[in-house]
């Protein structure tokens, strides 16, 4: 039985009506935060920000008012764009073989002279109980799948983009992308063990790209599209909620409302927000999760680029992000195309999946194997009536 | 010896263009190494594997690798197509060039046999354009003819009076070498002089 779409179509219709009886409510709460970010008093919110980073709440450092805009910067004729992205197979628990796959898909261009592109997959089949679990000193152990793989694939796909370094001439700028944010989200969940460990493979990573960007024009940019996060939202809360510093619970003056919906007010046709950086430890670096980042209006959307936070420094790598960012975005048309092309490597289509099963099979078979599955699996196959 | 084949091999190794990617007893499909670089409708090529197969090339073909996803328009804005390939240097990588080749023949004990080859050749043999030397020998037989004015190759009257072009530029007399085909074209081609004619024409252009 399919699904039932006229009983699914009425619960539709209510949906929208009450989103639309809203939507008005919602309009007005966008024109407080536009008003709130067009009055930004820098000097306030300092020390309303440094006094709630004492009580160990991670902040937004703001040091130009979020309504200031800048152009775009012109870009090198000679520039190297590169861009990674993954998707995986996960664990199945009805197959007969215990495993998981991670397929990055990459795409390097160089436009100028002598342009060309370089494209390329990588499976990585992971099927041993050491690297399938990650252990812990005094052997705890959690397997990877479900939430943890994907985490553990956000870190294959950075250090995949750390690896085409290796592929860029040092004298050519470049501009490498990630699909998503910076950072993994959704860690906080997993044991301390875990966290750490994908924090240390985090740390290796950026030291890495950290040492590579002090010697070559290099800046590293995570593309969200239509994002959904309201950091700056939230720091506008701390200067204009009369709640906050109380209960910590808004009256609703500005609840709701997301970022993107103050930046597509704020931004003109291709200019930039400021640079904002976001510190998980206040008064310390923290290589493995700091971040600084803007938003663009690339066409008709508000973008998020999210950077390392040590980039935020250097206005030419700021420069050279914001110009790449649109200009991929332009050439997609819409979204970036060395991301496109990445994550058109990186795909792992239905057909994909189902080959990948049989492959298993077939291989643990003709090594004398028998293939049991559960019944469930059975049945979804076979379909009978 | 041993040094005289390495160099005969060397020199073929250079007309290299290709991989076939599909085969059949009477054609064989090539996807070329670079995009556009596809061999003239009407040369011929051999596939360079044990049992070499030699074919006439028939059709070529440019298109998205991924039957799902279709070439956009870039302009319009651009001033040339070379332009779009400079700006998008990924087509090069997402688009492939593809040629048929009509199988006219095979090679054994390093003669030419002008029958279809008992086997099509092997998947990813290298395929290659046959060098002068080659298409003067085919061509000095006409046995191929018959083979080409196969109704069920598309404009086969356009590939054969294709290759006749490039065949009869090797001649010493090119005029007269179309004249001897041309007899034969017409013995093939009874009450058809209209279309003999038309053939020989298109293969003095």
């Amino acid at each position: 039985m399919s699904l039932d779409l006229n009983s699914t179509s009425q619960q539709i219709q209510n949906m929208s009506k009450n989103i639309s009886a809203r939507e008005t409510d919602r309009l007005k709460r966008i024109e407080t935060a536009v008003a709130a970010a067009n009055d930004f008093d820098l000097k306030s919110y300092e020390i309303v920000r440094q006094n709630l980073a004492e009580l160990g709440r991670t902040t937004t450092s703001i040091k130009d008012s979020p309504s200031k805009t800048f152009f775009t910067p012109d870009l090198p004729k000679n520039i190297i764009v590169a861009a990674v992205d993954g998707s995986h197979i996960d664990v199945d628990r009805h197959l007969a073989a215990q495993c998981f796959l991670i397929n990055i898909g990459s795409c390097l261009i160089k436009y100028g002279d002598d342009p060309y592109a370089e494209l390329a997959t990588r499976p990585t089949l992971y099927a041993t109980d050491e690297n399938m679990v990650i252990k812990s000193a005094d052997n705890r152990t959690q397997k990877i799948q479900g939430s943890v793989l994907g985490i553990k694939r956000h870190i294959e796909e950075l250090k995949e983009l750390a690896k085409l370094i290796n592929d860029i001439p040092k004298e050519t700028p470049s501009c490498l992308f990630l699909d998503g944010t910076l950072f993994p989200v959704g860690m906080s969940i997993f044991p301390q063990f875990v966290r750490d460990q994908f924090y240390d493979d985090i740390k290796e990573t950026m030291t890495f790209l950290l040492t590579e960007s002090s010697h070559r024009k290099m800046s590293v940019a995570a593309y969200i599209s239509y994002p959904s996060h309201s950091d700056i939202v939230e720091s506008l809360r701390m200067l204009i909620c009369d709640d906050i510093a109380g209960t910590g619970i808004c009256g609703g003056c500005v609840e709701g409302v997301k970022d993107r919906d103050i930046f597509y007010k704020l931004l003109g046709p291709d200019q930039r927000s400021p640079v904002f950086v976001r510190k998980t430890t206040p008064g310390h670096n923290n290589i493995a999760c700091d971040i600084g980042f803007f938003y663009v209006k690339a066409g008709n959307e508000i973008v998020r680029i999210e950077m390392p936070y040590w980039s935020v420094e250097d206005n030419d790598i700021i420069e050279l992000t914001h110009g790449t960012s649109l200009d991929q975005s332009k050439r997609g048309p819409g979204y970036p195309t060395v991301l496109i092309e990445a994550h058109e490597q990186a795909i792992v289509t239905t057909a994909d999946r189902e080959s990948f099963v049989e492959l298993v099979e077939l291989s643990l078979n003709a090594n004398g194997l028998s293939t049991p599955t559960s019944q469930k699996n059975i049945s979804k196959r076979l379909r009978n009536i | 010896m041993g040094s005289a084949k390495q160099e005969k091999k060397d020199n073929f190794s250079g007309n290299i263009i290709g991989e076939v990617i599909r085969s059949s007893s009477t054609d064989f499909e090539t996807q070329c190494y670079e995009l556009y670089k596809f061999p003239p409708l009407g040369s011929l090529v051999t596939s360079d594997d044990e049992n070499p197969v030699i074919g006439i090339v028939s059709h070529s073909v440019t298109e998205s690798m991924d039957p799902s996803r279709t070439p956009r328009p870039r302009g319009p804005g651009l001033d040339n197509v070379k332009s779009i390939y400079d700006d998008s240097p990924q087509l090069n990588n997402l688009l492939t060039s593809r040629f048929t080749s009509i199988t006219v023949g095979y090679t054994k004990d390093s003669s030419i046999v002008m029958k279809l080859s008992p086997f099509p050749p092997r998947i990813l043999s290298p395929t290659r354009i046959c060098n002068d030397s080659e298409l003067n020998e085919f061509s000095s037989n006409f046995d191929f003819v018959s083979r080409l004015l196969n109704p069920s190759i598309g404009s086969s009257d356009d590939v054969l009076a294709a290759f006749l072009d490039i065949a009869s530029g090797l001649k010493p007399d090119p005029e007269q070498y179309l004249i001897e085909i041309g007899k034969e074209i017409a013995s093939l081609l009874p009450g058809q002089m209209r279309r003999v004619n038309l053939i020989l024409r298109n293969a003095c252009k």
